[in-house]
């Protein structure tokens, strides 16, 4: 299954401005794609309708083969859920739950979550934060904090993870681990990766680099 | 959601607790409000109204009116300018034709019972002391029909007076004050004849401190002799077999006689018009406790879901759909009101143990002793928890449902 975008369109405000113009993508499955641009070219605006966070205009945006805006919320939420994992550049973890309990936080929506504790750990001890399992997030470095997100998106095992400028927030070191990371895992679980990110050497280390310009598809040329 | 819902709250405890403080204070002030005012409401439901019957049948205190006598004396509508015109009670008040009534009563298939009784105010003397009291004659036998006054003879019975012979049983504070011994004389004088001596068969107890100190329980007959007024019947207690039957049978026999007949809620209205005032006071008081505390409620639970924003959107991508969330913040908000009731609860109970303890003085004007009677019925609490919880979640309905309405996407470009 595969993420495809036929002439999708997004607009907002009023009068309508237009910020993506008619892509029609597709992203295979167990692909790692870039999505790259300047600030305001619209790529994160194509990750949150392609990763059913946000509808589009115009035009139809199909993720697994079906069209997230004939969901119903709990069909929505469920699929949200079992398929997908997010990563954002800010605001990744809660406060209030240690590095565990955040790792465990989607397998606890269906009360899974001891089921799920071993690979949650593991996961942890995988990604060098095995002896944080029980910090509080305001313990944790950003790096650490950025690579417990990684794990919470992973503990399901979902089909597609789609990661909002994950390095945006990291010196190039642990950028280059969070790059590392995904990279590893996209190998590993064969899961459809896509990635927003700005800088293009992070970019170019996707198996393809979706570039846009003022809300087109474009071949970089920068 | 419970686990997450417990989280949110103990990563603000100093907001938890001040709002678990809120609503605490307030269900403790229901609980000793409620305590006070029902203990005395009890107290005085069981002691006094327990001895009023279903349905008093008294006499009409009537006065002399000038009128009337001018009428009879000059029909001819003369003028008539009296130096000093004629005044007070025609004589003293007594049923009319209480011979009827027991008649009528006694074909009555509503009535369980009456008892005829005859009350006079007398003089106690006893050596050198002479006391004001009250004598009420009875019949034993009929009045344990109607009241509960048996229950409260503590020393002797009502059958010592039953056969007549000049005896009484009187209210111990009374006979305290007499230094009279159950078995010795006392005198009592109805102020038109001598001295006449009874025998102290027994006292009573009512724990009301204006009937022990008062009054006199004799033979209805013996009563009607020391007050030279033989046949004489100041009032008709009546017991219903169906009490809620009272309001209107009375109403039905007021329009049959002169004389007054009253349902025993109407014979305590007063009681009953302070039970109402105490009542709404109490609604009142707690209501603007509970309102504030609610307040509390939703304006924590609304600064909490601001800061909050970017979780409810992790949440919400990470699969918890708008019901969970919702669930989350409405859990919040039945927690601290479960707590904080059974906070409130707790202090308002211990509060009313310590205040049911605290001796007020031999000399106290309470009615019934020395010490507050409080009440700890079940069903104080069960409302105090009630209300509390119900505020609670009311408070919270709307943060709750405006955290449930964010998208992630709304909070995300907010953020931004």
């Amino acid at each position: 299954m595969s993420i495809e975008c036929h002439n999708v369109i997004k607009e907002f405000g009023n009068p309508p401005q237009r910020i993506l113009h008619d892509i029609n993508i597709t992203i295979n499955s167990g692909e790692f794609v870039s999505i790259s641009g300047r600030s305001g070219s619209g790529k994160s605006t194509l990750l949150y309708i392609i990763s059913t966070l946000d509808s589009p205009s115009s035009g139809i945006a199909t993720i697994d083969g079906a069209n997230p805006a004939e969901m119903t919320s709990d069909e929505l939420h469920n699929f949200r859920n079992k398929k997908i994992g997010f990563v954002f550049q800010f605001h990744n973890l809660l406060p209030e739950l240690t590095a565990l309990e955040n790792v465990l936080l989607p397998a606890r929506r269906f009360g899974e979550h001891k089921e799920h504790e071993a690979y949650g750990k593991s996961l942890l001890e995988e990604f060098g934060i095995g002896d944080k399992a029980n910090k509080f997030p305001g313990q944790l470095s950003g790096g650490e904090q950025q690579r417990v997100a990684i794990a919470r998106s992973l503990i399901m095992e979902p089909e597609y993870i789609f990661a909002d400028e994950p390095t945006g927030s990291l010196d190039s070191k642990n950028g280059r681990i969070v790059m590392d990371l995904l990279i590893k895992k996209n190998k590993e679980l064969k899961s459809t990766i896509v990635m927003v990110t700005h800088e293009a050497d992070f970019a170019a280390m996707a198996d393809r680099e979706i570039y846009l310009l003022d809300g087109r598809v474009s071949s970089r040329t920068d | 959601m419970l686990f997450l819902a417990i989280r949110h709250l103990l990563s603000k405890k100093q907001q938890t607790f001040l709002i678990l403080l809120g609503i605490g204070l307030g269900t403790t002030v229901y609980v000793i409000i409620s305590g006070l005012q029902l203990g005395m409401r009890e107290f005085l439901v069981e002691r006094l109204m327990s001895n009023t019957a279903h349905i008093k049948i008294s006499a009409k205190e009537r006065l002399i009116d000038p009128k009337d006598i001018q009428k009879r004396f000059y029909p001819d509508d003369s003028f008539i300018d009296w130096a000093v015109p004629p005044s007070g009670l025609r004589d003293e008040a007594h049923i009319q034709y209480p011979q009827g009534w027991f008649e009528f009563l006694r074909e009555q298939p509503d009535v369980l019972g009456y008892s005829p009784a005859f009350s006079t105010n007398v003089i106690l003397s006893r050596s050198e002391i002479t006391l004001p009291s009250q004598v009420v004659g009875i019949q034993p036998n009929k009045e344990r029909q109607v009241t509960d006054i048996e229950k409260y003879v503590n020393v002797g019975s009502l059958d010592d007076i039953a056969a007549g012979g000049s005896k009484v049983i009187v209210g111990d504070e009374l006979l305290k004050k007499t230094g009279t011994r159950v078995g010795e004389s006392i005198f009592l004088s109805a102020g038109r004849g001598d001295k006449v001596p009874f025998k102290v068969m027994g006292t009573f107890h009512m724990g009301v401190k204006e009937i022990d100190s008062t009054m006199i329980f004799a033979y209805l007959e013996d009563v009607q002799k020391l007050a030279k007024s033989p046949g004489r019947i100041s009032s008709i207690s009546v017991a219903l077999a169906n009490i809620d039957l009272a309001g209107p049978l009375a109403e039905q026999w007021s329009l049959m006689a002169k004389d007054k007949v009253e349902s025993w809620d109407v014979a305590n209205a007063n009681f009953m018009q302070i039970f109402k005032i105490q009542d709404i006071s109490r609604i009142i008081i707690t209501a603007a406790i509970l309102v504030v505390a609610a307040f509390g409620i939703y304006n924590v639970l609304t600064i909490m879901i601001n800061q909050k924003k970017k979780e409810i959107a992790i949440l919400q991508s990470i699969g918890y759909p708008p019901r969970m969330i919702m669930e989350l913040f409405l859990l919040q908000g039945i927690i601290l009101g479960c707590c904080g009731a059974v906070l409130g609860l707790l202090i308002g109970h211990f509060s009313n143990v310590l205040i049911g303890s605290i001796d007020l003085g031999a000399n106290s004007a309470l009615p019934f002793g020395n010490k507050l009677i409080i009440s700890y019925r079940p069903s104080i609490y069960i409302i105090g928890f009630i209300v509390a919880v119900m505020a609670s979640i009311i408070a919270s309905l709307l943060p709750a449902r405006a955290a449930s309405k964010m998208t992630p996407l709304q909070i995300i470009r907010s953020e931004i």
